[in-house]
């Protein structure tokens, strides 16, 4: 995977995720919707700058995502800790591809979505974004 | 408690022994076979103070009674090849020693040369910082 590629893959989650937590927010009275809402689009627009530093123009998001809106706020909890998950997963891949500036970037990505994970209750791990809870 | 890591101390352990094999090159070009290509040796020191640097957080979790931390930290070291046992550096206090830790791992992954060690110390600094909830 080519680091505009990787970089792409993780804006794709981001954007996913920002658009998922402003339908969260709406019909959630819990104040973390908004929280992860304001923290995932600074992760799509440093991915966005990233991107633009590269000279690359992203394709535009898609105008809505299918989504089981969830009913209670433990689904809206288990769709939370999946958002994070996959952002978590992207931001690993992107680390691989990345140095300086792009890897540093990468790594906080990781970092925030491991901890926007934690704040949706879900359990620390030793290696988030590189281990599914349902694996081995 | 933490399953589900199985795969992930595979790709550490590798990492782990991809640095013991270096040792042995001398030996393996004496048989006239090439041997595969050695790791960074910037990377086995980055490698080695990630496992000192986890070895005091663990000695942090177990002296400061936080066992969750102790048993996260313990598989983010099994898959790194081990606590190391010359870790006796003065025990700071479990939450300053875990964020200590996180930007250090943070440190050695921006600099590391191996994508693999680069991705397991991000994940790994990125656990610590979710450890904190624990302490």
């Amino acid at each position: 995977m080519s680091t505009t590629d990787a970089l792409e893959a993780s804006l794709a989650q981001s954007q996913r995720a920002v658009w998922t937590y402003g339908v969260l927010g709406a019909r959630l009275d819990d104040p973390r919707p908004d929280d992860s809402f304001a923290s995932q689009r600074r992760d799509r627009d440093d991915l966005l700058a990233a991107l633009d530093a590269r000279g690359t123009t992203p394709p535009a998001p898609p105008a809505s995502y299918e989504l089981d809106v969830p009913s209670d706020l433990a689904a809206a909890r288990r769709l939370a800790q999946q958002l994070e998950r996959d952002c978590a997963e992207a931001a690993a891949a992107l680390v691989r591809v990345t140095s300086g500036d792009e890897r540093r970037l990468a790594v906080r990505l990781l970092q925030r979505a491991a901890l926007r994970a934690v704040a949706w209750d879900a359990e620390p791990r030793p290696f988030p974004g590189l281990d599914r809870p349902d694996a081995g | 408690m933490i399953v589900g890591t199985g795969a992930l101390v595979l790709a550490g352990g590798a990492v782990y022994a991809a640095e013991r094999a270096g040792v042995l090159d001398d030996a393996v070009r004496a048989t006239g076979v090439v041997p595969v290509p050695q790791p960074d040796r910037g990377d086995e020191r980055r490698l080695a103070t990630v496992r000192t640097t986890l070895s005091g957080v663990l000695a942090a979790a177990e002296a400061q009674d936080s066992p969750a931390v102790a048993a996260l930290v313990r598989q983010q070291l099994d898959a790194l090849g081990g606590a190391d046992a010359a870790a006796t550096a003065p025990v700071p206090r479990l939450q300053v020693a875990l964020q200590d830790a996180a930007d250090r791992v943070e440190s050695a992954c921006l600099g590391a040369v191996s994508p693999d060690l680069a991705q397991v110390l991000a994940s790994a600094s990125a656990g610590l910082l979710q450890a904190r909830s624990l302490a």
